[in-house]
């Protein structure tokens, strides 16, 4: 009789977050892979969080939270890009309620997601010289009411 | 009678900038319109519903140190400060 075969524990895969950058900073490659996000509803509102980044998202129905997860984390990413040239400061696990309701929700979906977006980040540099502006300066323009007064 | 769990995104976005919390406001055509929430070193974006609900509150609340009774109330949230900050140097 042969033996019973053992079932493999499905082995979960890493979260990884990956960003390339251009040599003259102005182009962005972002990937976020194997992000592990619990999903709840409630009556007809549902809701998104990611564990390893804690981002959240709410929407009205399970494809609208979703997307509003994607696009606001893609979102994120840029403005994240664009105050401080890389992802560092999104990179925070949720709080230790929400992974045990990952583990101990049986109602709760448990979605992996990932996504990949580039991001194009246009830095305007104004000139060293103030004079390579095109104003002279600023002309003050009293008020009408203020014309008034002086008038009087 | 609307449910006492939720609360109106404009009235999210009151308490939040009331709050210390930069709140600013893109419209997109293809988007719809997103906020841009920043305090500290955190800054994020979100698209919110118009009635937002319990757990997005509280987590606004873990991330941006709101009291969530301040979603609810807003009448509770203390007056702003006239005087400007103190700051002392050791």
């Amino acid at each position: 009789m042969s033996k019973p075969k053992k079932k493999k524990a499905k082995k979960e895969k890493p979260t990884v977050v990956v960003q390339a950058t251009t040599q003259d900073g102005s182009l962005h490659l972002v990937g976020i892979g194997n992000l592990r996000v619990i999903i709840t509803h409630d009556d007809d509102s549902w809701f998104a969080r990611g564990l390893e980044i804690d981002y959240a998202a709410q929407g009205e129905s399970l494809s609208d939270v979703k997307k509003r997860f994607y696009e606001g984390l893609r979102q994120t990413v840029r403005e994240n890009l664009k105050t401080y040239g890389d992802v560092a400061h999104i990179l925070k696990v949720a709080p230790p309620e929400v992974w045990m309701e990952y583990f101990n929700n049986a109602q709760a979906l448990r979605k992996i997601h990932s996504q990949v977006s580039a991001h194009q980040i246009v830095t305007q540099v104004l000139p060293a010289d103030l004079s390579d502006l095109p104003f002279e300066g600023i002309s003050y323009i009293p008020a009408a009411a203020s014309m008034e007064q002086i008038n009087v | 009678m609307s449910d006492p769990g939720e609360v109106d995104r404009a009235v999210v976005i009151v308490v939040l900038k009331a709050q210390g919390v930069s709140v600013s406001v893109c419209l997109d055509d293809s988007t719809g319109e997103t906020l841009t929430i920043a305090k500290g070193d955190r800054v994020e974006s979100q698209k919110l519903p118009n009635r937002v609900r319990r757990r997005m509150l509280h987590y606004l609340q873990h991330h941006y140190g709101i009291p969530i009774h301040y979603f609810f109330h807003p009448e509770m949230m203390p007056p702003p400060s006239k005087e400007p900050s103190k700051v002392t140097i050791q």
